[in-house]
C-alpha cells in the first residue's frame, strides 16, 4: 500500500466551500472540483494515496473517485509537466493551420502530443478538441489561458516566455 | 433590425460590470417581479407567448419546457448549461465574460418560474480561468447587491446560485450527462423517461437551459412578449447568436434576427477568406449535416429554411469552408471528436464511433476502398436512433451528408490515394 | 392494460416496460445489461425491438408500455438492429470460445449464434486490456468485457460496497477495481454469474470442466442459518463450482462468497477416510463394515459398566436434521440425557426461559415491513453476508437500522447509528434504553450469535427481553450454525426432547458435562479444536475419560491423540439431509457426489446403531415424515420468557474478553476452504485491544492477560481507538491458547 497522504487543512476547507454548494446529504457532488484543486496542489495530478484520501474525506468509495478521475479530461492520474498546453486541432482551427501550430510544437518541444517535456517543463496535453474558440482560431491554452489567432511566430513568443 | 440581446453589453468599456448592465435596464425585469410578486405562471406564460427557443442546439421551445414542471411545493433546480463544447461553437464563452449579469438575472427569474430556490451555472473545465473568473465575480457582486441570496430585496424570495466546473467532457453539454456530473459522476446521460423536469438533479424537478437561452429571459420580460416574437420569421422567432468560424475574413460572433439571410451573415463575416470560393458549410455545430455551399446561399438563418436543405441550426455554430478545403480530411476530424467525446455506455456510440473513425484514417492514408465508403454509411446509420442520447445521430449525420453531397471527393481519395483538392 | 407483442395481445401493468411483460409471458428479447434486481441503464442495446409508429427500434428492457403498443420481437427491423448491436459488440471482443470458461453458457455466444452475422466486417485493431487481479475468487479476462455494467451495478446496489467502476470513457472504457485484489465484498462471487460472457470468471472453476459436460444438483447451504438453495455442478463425481438456484423467499438469484466457494472444504487433506479403534495406545485401521459394531460395543460396555449419566454426548448444530433426530433418538433410547449441540457456549442458566427454537420471528422477505432493525451483537456483512442484500432492499423502503455490538463493525447498509460499548455498558444501557424512532412503530430485535458465547449470557438475555419491551419490538434470532434450529427442536439439548417437551430430569448441559469426569464422550461432527468454548477443559476431559467415540469428516491432531474410536462420517454434499433455516423451513436436499467407500453415510451409521440394538429402522422418508409431522405443531415465534429469577449485574469486571466469528472460519467445512482463506477478510486474525487498558506510549510490546489464573502473553496485537474502554477482541479462528476458553472475564498483567 502507498504512503497515505493527509489532505492540508487548506485545501480541506476549500473543499468543504465546494460542498457546501450541494444538498448536505449527497457526499459525491464534490469530487470532481475537489480533484481540480488536488491536482492544482500537487504538480497537475493525482495520485492513488490522493484519490483514497479524496474518497475518505467525503465519505464515498474510492472506486468512485477513480471512476470521475479518469472520465475528465482534466484530471490527470498521471505525473505532467508544469505547464499544460492544449491546442485545439478541431474542425474550425483545423481550417486556420492548427495542424502547423501543433507539428510545431511537438517539433520545438521535441515531444507528442499526451507526453511531457523530459524537463517537465511543459506537457502538450492529448485534449486536442474543440476549446470554444472557433472564432479566434486558430488556437491554444496553456494553463487554462486563452491564445487565440496564432501565428506560428507568435507561438515561439509565447512559450518562449513561459516560465 | 439591429437589435441585440446578449451581446447588448460586448461593446462597451467594462462589459461585465454592474453599471454597464444595469446601464442597459438590466436587473429590471427581475426587481420588478420581486416587488409585484409576479406570479409564476404569468412568467412561463409570457417566455412561451415570445416564441423563445433555446439555444442550446434542439431548438425546445423554453416556455413550454418550464411548464413541465409539476406545481407542487417541493424542492426544484435551475441548471444553466454553460459547457459549451459543440464544434464550432464559442458563443456562450463571450456572454459569460462580457455579459455575466444577463445570465445571473435569466437564472433568477427562471428558477423563480419554476419554483427553484438553487440554480447552478455549470461551465466547461476550460472555462475555470477567464469565463468563471469573471462570472464569479458578477456573482459576488450579485449577492452584495442582495439581488440573489436570501430574502433578496426584502421581497422573502430566497435564491441561491452557484457556479460549478466541469472537467473536461463534452458529453456533459447533453442535459442528463449534466445532471449525473454535477452529482459527481461520470457524465453518462440517462435514459428518458423520466424527463428532468419530473426526475432531475438529485430525483428532483429540473430544468436545463443553455446559457443563450437564459441571458434572453431578462430582455424579454422587460419587453412585451410580441416585442421578441415579431423579430424573426414564422416558427423562428427573436434573435440568435452565430458563431461563425474557418475560411472567412471575420469570422466572430453575430447575434442577428432569425431568418436573416446566410449571405447577410457572410458578409457581416467579412466574406469567404482571401475571397476564395463558398465550397462548404456546416450551419450549426459539428454534428450538424454539411450543406454545399451554392445551396447554403440561397438559405435564410431560420430553423425551417435550414432544415429545408437537410441540416440543422443546432447551436449556431456556422463552420465556412472554402475550396481549398479537403472533405475526407474534415470528415475524419468530425469523426475524431465523437470517437473521442463517447461517453461509451451504449454499444453502438462506443464502438461503432471508433470504427468510423479509423475507417476515415484508413482512407486518408490511402489505404481505403471503395466498398469501405458503402460501410461507413451502413455504420451511421446502425448508429443513428440506437443510442441514449443525440451523440449518436451527431456522430452519424456528418458522415451521412458528407457522402451524400461530396461522394465524388471520397471516391476520387480511395482511388488516387490523395485528396482532390490538393 | 393491453398491449400486443408479435400481434398477440398480453395483459400488463402500467408501470411495466416492454421486457418485463415478454419475460412474464416467456417471449425471448435478447439482453446484456438489464437484470431484474439491478438498476435499467439501457446501454447495450441489444434489447432494441420495433415499435409500430415509432422511427426507430426502442430498447424493451428501458421501455415502459402505452395502451395498445404494438411491438415486434421477430419483424426484420427488430432483426437488423439487434444484428447490428451484435455487430457492434464483437468488433472489439475476442472470439477465443475455445479456451474461454463461458462457452457453452455464454449469453454472448447465444446471442451472437441466433442474432448475429456468420462474419464480421471489421478490419481494425481489437482493443486489449490488460488483466490485474481482482480476488482469490474471481479471474478475469477483461478483454472479453463488453460493458454491460452488471457487476458495478451489483456492488454499487445489491452488495452496498461498490469496488469494481467503469473507469475510462468511451472505447477505452474498463471495468477496474481501484487497486488490485480489491474485490473484497463477501458476495463478489455473483459478479461471476452477472457477467453475461467470460470476463468475470469462477477462478475455482478455472479450465476444470465444459459446461455442457456438468451435472446440476440442487443443495442447502451449510454454512448460515439462511439457508440459501445452491446448485452444485458435478464432473466425475467432483464439485467443480456452484451457483445460486433462484429462490425468491430466500436468496433470490444471489449467494454468499461462503456459500458458493465453501464446499471446497469437503476436498481438504484433513478429510478423514478410514475408520481406526485405539488398541494399545495406537489408533488401528478397522474395517468400515465392522466399526458400527464396535461402537455399539464400546456404548453398551460403558452403559453396562457404569450409569447413563456417565456418558456424554456432543452434536454439531451444522448437521443435518436426519442426523439429529436419530442421534437423540439412539441415546434417549438408550437411556443418556447428557445430549448437547451448544457446545461454544457457557453459561447455560438461561435455558429453561428460552423459547422452543431461535427464530427470525419473520420471514425473510418481511425484513422490509419493519420500520426498525436493532441488531445486537452481530455483524451481517460477515455472519449473514446474503441478508446484506436483504437489508439493503430494506433501507430502501425507509427501514431504519441500528446496532449495538462490543467491536465497531462495518456494514455494507446504511446503519442509521451504531452503538459501540462493551458488556457492561451495553447491559446497563438495555435496562433503561428506549430507542426514540421505535415508538409506535414496527420494531425487530435480532440478537446474534455473539451474545450466545458471553459467560453471562443468561444476564444479557433477560436484559435484552426488557429492552425488546421498553420499545415494544419483537425478537428475532440468528444462529452461528445452519441447523441450530434443529438442535433445540429435536432434542439435542439436555433438558427437552424432541418438539421441544419438557424433561423432569435433565441431563447435563456442554459445559456440565466437560467438568463432571465422564466415562464415555460421544462426538458428532465436531473440531475438538475449534468447536468448543473451552477446549482445555475439553482437552482435560479427554484424558480423564475411557472411551472417546468421534464420528467425523475431519481429522484433526486432538482427535488422532485421544480417540479410541473414529468413524469416518459423510459431509453434507455426501449424503441425504435437510436443514431448518431461521424462518423455521425446512429444507431437503439428496446426495450430491458420492465419497470415498470407506466413508459411512452419518444418518446410516446412527440407523445402523439403532438396529444393532434392536430399535426401530428407519428410511430417510420414514424420518423426513416424522419430522415434518413434529415441525407442523410447531409455533415459530420467538419469545424470551421471563425469568423469575434476578440476575445482579457484576461491574467488577476489569476486561471484556471478546471473540469475533472469524467469516471463513465459522464451521468446519468453511475452516477448510482454501481459496476463501486466501481473501483479504481471511487475513484479518489479530487480537485487538482497547487504548484505555495498554498504551503503546508504555513502550511494551507484550500483552499478558491472566485468565482462570493462568498467564497468557500475546505479541501479535493492536491497539484500536475505535473500540471501547476495558476492551480486548479476538477473531475466533485467531490460533493461540488464549483464546481457548471464551470467557468474558479476564484481567491484565503489567
Ligand atoms: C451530445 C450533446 C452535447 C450537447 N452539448 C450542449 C452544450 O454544450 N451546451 C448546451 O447548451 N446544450 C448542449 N446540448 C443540448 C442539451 O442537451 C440541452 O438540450 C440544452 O442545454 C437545453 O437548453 P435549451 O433548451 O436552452 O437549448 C447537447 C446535447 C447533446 C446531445
Ligand atoms: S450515445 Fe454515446 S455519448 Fe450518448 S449516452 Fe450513448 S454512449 Fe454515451
Ligand atoms: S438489455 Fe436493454 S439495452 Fe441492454
Amino acid at each position: 500500500m502507498t504512503n497515505k497522504y493527509t489532505i492540508p487543512i487548506a485545501i480541506k476547507n476549500e473543499i468543504d466551500h465546494v460542498r457546501a454548494k450541494f444538498p448536505s446529504n449527497e457526499n459525491k457532488p464534490a469530487i470532481i472540483e475537489s480533484l481540480l484543486i488536488l491536482q492544482h496542489h500537487n504538480d497537475g495530478f493525482v495520485t492513488d494515496s490522493i484519490m483514497r484520501s479524496l474518497a475518505e474525506y467525503l465519505s464515498v468509495s474510492e472506486i468512485d473517485v477513480l471512476e470521475v478521475a479518469t472520465f475528465y479530461t482534466m484530471i490527470n492520474t498521471e505525473p505532467v509537466g508544469r505547464n499544460v498546453i492544449s491546442i485545439c486541432n478541431n474542425v474550425s482551427c483545423m481550417l486556420r493551420g492548427s495542424d502547423d501550430i501543433l507539428k510545431h510544437v511537438e517539433k520545438k518541444l521535441c515531444v507528442k502530443v499526451g507526453q511531457s517535456t523530459t524537463d517537465k517543463k511543459f506537457f502538450l496535453k492529448d485534449e486536442i478538441e474543440c476549446l470554444a474558440a472557433c472564432n479566434g482560431a486558430p488556437m491554444m491554452q496553456i494553463n487554462h489561458k486563452n491564445y487565440e489567432n496564432l501565428t506560428l511566430d507568435e507561438v515561439d513568443d509565447i512559450l518562449d516566455k513561459i516560465k | 433590425m439591429n437589435v441585440k440581446i446578449c451581446t447588448e453589453t460586448f461593446e462597451s468599456n467594462k462589459p461585465a460590470s454592474l453599471a454597464t448592465y444595469l446601464k442597459y435596464g438590466g436587473y429590471e425585469a427581475w426587481k420588478k417581479i420581486i416587488t409585484e410578486k409576479t406570479p409564476k405562471s404569468s412568467i412561463v406564460e409570457k417566455i412561451k407567448n415570445s416564441g423563445l427557443r433555446g439555444k442550446g442546439g434542439a431548438g425546445f421551445l423554453t416556455g413550454l419546457k418550464w411548464s413541465f414542471i409539476p406545481l407542487e411545493n417541493k424542492q426544484k433546480y435551475l441548471v444553466c448549461n454553460s459547457d459549451e463544447s459543440e464544434p464550432g461553437t464559442c458563443k456562450d464563452r463571450d456572454i459569460l465574460r462580457y455579459n455575466p449579469h444577463s445570465i445571473i438575472e435569466g437564472m433568477l427569474i427562471a428558477s423563480y418560474a419554476i419554483g427553484a430556490s438553487v440554480a447552478y451555472n455549470y461551465l466547461r473545465g476550460e472555462f475555470i480561468d477567464e469565463q468563471k473568473r469573471v462570472f464569479d465575480e458578477a456573482l459576488k457582486i450579485a449577492y452584495q447587491e442582495n439581488l440573489v441570496g436570501k430574502d433578496i430585496l426584502s421581497s422573502s424570495v430566497s435564491i441561491d446560485i452557484y457556479s460549478l466546473i466541469g472537467a473536461g467532457a463534452y458529453i456533459v453539454g447533453e442535459e442528463t450527462a449534466m445532471l449525473e456530473s454535477i452529482e459527481g459522476k461520470r457524465g453518462m446521460p440517462r435514459i428518458k423517461p423520466p424527463f428532468p423536469a419530473i426526475k432531475g438533479l438529485f430525483g428532483k424537478p429540473t430544468i436545463i437551459n443553455n446559457t443563450e437561452t437564459l441571458a434572453s429571459v431578462p430582455k424579454i420580460m422587460r419587453n412585451e412578449p410580441d416585442w421578441y416574437k415579431n423579430i424573426g420569421i414564422g416558427d423562428s422567432e427573436g434573435i440568435k447568436m452565430f458563431c461563425t468560424s474557418g475560411h472567412l475574413e471575420k469570422p466572430g460572433n453575430y447575434e442577428i434576427p432569425l431568418g436573416t439571410p446566410f449571405r447577410d451573415l457572410l458578409e457581416l463575416s467579412g466574406g469567404v477568406l482571401n475571397k476564395g470560393e463558398l465550397k462548404a458549410v456546416i450551419p450549426g455545430g459539428s454534428s450538424v449535416p454539411v450543406v454545399k455551399g451554392e445551396t447554403m446561399l440561397q438559405l435564410n438563418m431560420d430553423y425551417e429554411s435550414i432544415s429545408s436543405a437537410g441540416s440543422m441550426l443546432g447551436s449556431g455554430g456556422v463552420i465556412v469552408m472554402d475550396h481549398t478545403t479537403c472533405m475526407v480530411s474534415v470528415l475524419q476530424r468530425i469523426s475524431r471528436f465523437y470517437y473521442a467525446e463517447s461517453c461509451g455506455q451504449c454499444t453502438p456510440c462506443r464502438e461503432g464511433t471508433g470504427w468510423l473513425y479509423k475507417m476515415l484514417t484508413n482512407i486518408l492514408e490511402g489505404k481505403g476502398t471503395i466498398s469501405d465508403l458503402d460501410t461507413l454509411n451502413r455504420i451511421a446509420s446502425q448508429i443513428e436512433g440506437h443510442c441514449i442520447c443525440a451523440l449518436g445521430d451527431a456522430a452519424a449525420m456528418p458522415v451521412r451528408s458528407f457522402l451524400k453531397n461530396f461522394w465524388h471527393e471520397f471516391e476520387y481519395y480511395v482511388d488516387k490515394k490523395q485528396s482532390m483538392v490538393s | 392494460m393491453k398491449i400486443y407483442i408479435n400481434n398477440i395481445e398480453y395483459d400488463a401493468n402500467p408501470d411495466e416496460t416492454i421486457i418485463q411483460v415478454a419475460d412474464r409471458n416467456n417471449i425471448k428479447i435478447p439482453r446484456f445489461c438489464y437484470h431484474k434486481h439491478l438498476s435499467v441503464v439501457a446501454s447495450c442495446r441489444m434489447c432494441l425491438v420495433e415499435i409500430e409508429g415509432v422511427k426507430f427500434a426502442q430498447p424493451a428492457c428501458s421501455t415502459p408500455i402505452k395502451e395498445d403498443m404494438r411491438i415486434s420481437t421477430k419483424s426484420s427491423k427488430t432483426k437488423e438492429a439487434q444484428k447490428s448491436t451484435m455487430e457492434f459488440l464483437l468488433i472489439n471482443h475476442p472470439l477465443d470460445c475455445p479456451i474461454c470458461d463461458q462457452a457453452g453458457e455464454c449469453e454472448l455466444q447465444d446471442v451472437s449464434l441466433k442474432h448475429g452475422d456468420d462474419h464480421s466486417k471489421y478490419l481494425e485493431f481489437k482493443r486489449v486490456v490488460v488483466d490485474k487481479d481482482i480476488s482469490p475468487l474471481i479471474s478475469t479476462e477483461m478483454t472479453r468485457c463488453i460493458h454491460c455494467s452488471r457487476c458495478v451495478r451489483f456492488g454499487e446496489e445489491v452488495a452496498g460496497n461498490k469496488e469494481l467502476g467503469l473507469i475510462n470513457r468511451g472505447e477505452f472504457t474498463e471495468i477496474r477495481a481501484f487497486i488490485e485484489d480489491g474485490v473484497s465484498s463477501e458476495l463478489s462471487g455473483n459478479m461471476i454469474d452477472l457477467c453475461p460472457v467470460g470476463a468475470l470468471n469462477n477462478k475455482l472453476y478455472s479450465y476444470k470442466a465444459r459446461t455442457w459436460d456438468l451435472k446440476q444438483h440442487p443443495i442447502i447451504s451449510p454454512h448460515d442459518c439462511i439457508g440459501s438453495n445452491i446448485f452444485y455442478h458435478v464432473y466425475n463425481n467432483e464439485i467443480v463450482r456452484a451457483i445460486p438456484k433462484e429462490n425468491s423467499d430466500i436468496n433470490q438469484t444471489w449467494l454468499s462468497d461462503r456459500d458458493r466457494f465453501g464446499y471446497q472444504g469437503i476436498y481438504s487433506k484433513d478429510r478423514c477416510y478410514v475408520s481406526k479403534h485405539r488398541k494399545n495406545k495406537t489408533l488401528e485401521r478397522v474395517d468400515s463394515q465392522d466399526i458400527i459394531k464396535k461402537v455399539n460395543n464400546a456404548i453398551n460396555s460403558s452403559l453396562d459398566k457404569n450409569t447413563s449419566s456417565k456418558i456424554g454426548s456432543f452434536i454439531s448444530a451444522q448437521s443435518t436434521s436426519e442426523e439429529m433426530f436419530l442421534f437423540q433418538n439412539l441415546l434417549r433410547k438408550l437411556g443418556i440425557k447428557n445430549i448437547d449441540h451448544r457446545t461454544n457456549e457457557r453459561d447455560f442458566d438461561y435455558q429453561d426461559t428460552y423459547p422452543l427454537m431461535p427464530s427470525l420471528g419473520c420471514n425473510i422477505n418481511d425484513l422490509s415491513e419493519y420500520d426498525n432493525i436493532i441488531l445486537i451483537g452481530v455483524n451481517i456483512k460477515t455472519e449473514y453476508p446474503i441478508l446484506t442484500v436483504r437489508l439493503n432492499e430494506s433501507v430502501k423502503q425507509d427501514t431504519k437500522i441500528y446496532s449495538y455490538h462490543y467491536f465497531n463493525m462495518d456494514e455494507d447498509f446504511p446503519v442509521e447509528k451504531k452503538f459501540v460499548m462493551n458488556n457492561t455498558d451495553l447491559l446497563s444501557l438495555f435496562q433503561e434504553h428506549t430507542l426514540e424512532s421505535c415508538r409506535n412503530k414496527k420494531n425487530l430485535l435480532v440478537i446474534g450469535p455473539n451474545i450466545t458465547y458471553f459467560s453471562n449470557q443468561s444476564v444479557f438475555l433477560q436484559a435484552l427481553d426488557k429492552f425488546a419491551k421498553n420499545i415494544n419490538s419483537q425478537i428475532g434470532y440468528l444462529t452461528d450454525f445452519c441447523n441450530s434450529t434443529s438442535g433445540w427442536i429435536l432434542g439435542n439439548v439436555p433438558h427437552r426432547t424432541i418438539g421441544g417437551v419438557k424433561l423432569d430430569n435433565p441431563g447435563l448441559n456442554a459445559t456440565e458435562m466437560l467438568e463432571n469426569d465422564l466415562s464415555t464422550l460421544i462426538f458428532y461432527n465436531l473440531d475438538p479444536e475449534n468447536d468448543f468454548h473451552n477446549s482445555s477443559a475439553l482437552i482435560n476431559s479427554l484424558q480423564k475419560s475411557e472411551c472417546n467415540i468421534f464420528f467425523t469428516s475431519y481429522l484433526t491432531p486432538i482427535i488422532e491423540k485421544y480417540a479410541d474410536y473414529i468413524v469416518p462420517i459423510s459431509t453434507y454434499a455426501e449424503s441425504d439431509g435437510s436443514f431448518i433455516n431461521i424462518e423455521g423451513r425446512f429444507q431437503s436436499f439428496n446426495k450430491v457426489i458420492t465419497p470415498n467407500s470407506n466413508v459411512i453415510d452419518g444418518w446410516r451409521a446412527l440407523n445402523e446403531l439403532n438396529i444393532l440394538n434392536n430399535h426401530q429402522a428407519y428410511t430417510i422418508e420414514s424420518i423426513r415424515s416424522e419430522l415434518s409431522s413434529t415441525l407442523s405443531k410447531i409455533d415459530f415465534t420467538s419469545k424470551i420468557l421471563i425469568d423469575k429469577k434476578k440476575y445482579e449485574l457484576d461491574k467488577s469486571t476489569k476486561v471484556h474478553k471478546n471473540s469475533l466469528r472469524h467469516i471463513y472460519s465459522t464451521d468446519q467445512i468453511v475452516r477448510r476452504a482454501k481459496s476463501l482463506n486466501e481473501t483479504i477478510q481471511a487475513n484479518n486474525k489479530s487480537v485487538y485491544v482497547s487504548r484505555d487498558i495498554f498504551d503503546d506510549s508504555e513502550n511494551k510490546k507484550i500483552l499478558k492477560v491472566v485468565e482462570n489464573n493462568r498467564v497468557f502473553k500475546i505479541d501479535n496485537f493492536q491497539i484500536r481507538d475505535d473500540l471501547p474502554s476495558r476492551t480486548i477482541v479476538y477473531s475466533s479462528s485467531f490460533n493461540n491458547k488464549f483464546t481457548e476458553s471464551k470467557s468474558t472475564f479476564v484481567s491484565l498483567k503489567k
